[in-house]
């Protein structure tokens, strides 16, 4: 049997590097969106990605932004974008993140279910997996 | 010792991107992906107009319903869908 090879938890990692980078910029950051949402929230998913190679795994986090009006909303999803992408070549979250992609930009993305603004994106962080 | 010429076979490139076999194959993906998107979710496979890579087939998966635009508001089901179209 090939050697067995995990990708890192980079969820848990991203949330915990944006949590640390924005600061008292955001309310709360988590994967999942608390039923009484604070006032600037960004929740991180992971949205697919691939294992580009048999040590190298590029996963794709989309980074949802909601704030009280449009500007403030947007800025939140920006400085978060900025972290991320600052992410490449360096420990984030307890997980070395080799490269960072862009897959899609920040964009306005209208929440239906709570009528608040929304601005996301989508980057892939390459990190490598390890064994256990 | 000789030299090497290497020249493209531009009219190749041409012909591949035309051919039946790479829109079957796109054809493929964007069916795929918009199966797993689930219901509502449209995949499209149009020729491009002009030459060179505007000439290329062009494969998309959108939403076709407004109950697929709701779904991909609340879930982000096309990002979650991206990888099926890539090679």
């Amino acid at each position: 049997m090939a050697e067995v090879l995990v990708t890192p938890d980079v969820e848990a990692a991203s949330v915990a590097y944006l949590r640390a980078g924005l600061g008292v910029l955001a309310d709360k950051v988590a994967t999942k969106v608390p039923a009484a949402m604070p006032n600037n929230m960004v929740r991180v998913s992971l949205t697919g990605g691939s294992r580009t190679a048999l040590v190298q795994d590029a996963a794709q986090l989309t980074v949802e932004c909601w704030s009280a009006n449009d500007p403030t909303a947007s800025m939140l999803a920006r400085t978060s974008q900025a972290y991320m992408l600052a992410a490449a070549g360096v420990t984030a979250g307890g997980v070395f993140v080799r490269k960072v992609e862009t897959v899609g930009g920040v964009q306005y993305f209208p929440d239906p279910d709570t009528n608040k603004p929304r601005y996301q994106f989508t980057v892939r962080w390459h990190v490598r997996p390890a064994s256990i | 010792m000789a030299k090497t010429k290497f020249k493209w076979n531009t009219a190749g490139f041409e012909a591949i991107r035309r051919s039946p076999e790479a829109v079957s194959l796109l054809e493929s993906k964007v069916d795929a992906a918009a199966s797993a998107a689930g219901p509502g979710y449209v995949g499209s496979v149009v020729q491009g107009v002009g030459r060179g890579t505007l000439g290329r087939a062009i494969g998309t998966v959108f939403t076709g319903d407004f109950k697929a635009i709701r779904d991909n508001a609340k879930h982000n089901t096309l990002m979650r869908v991206f990888d099926r179209l890539g090679g």
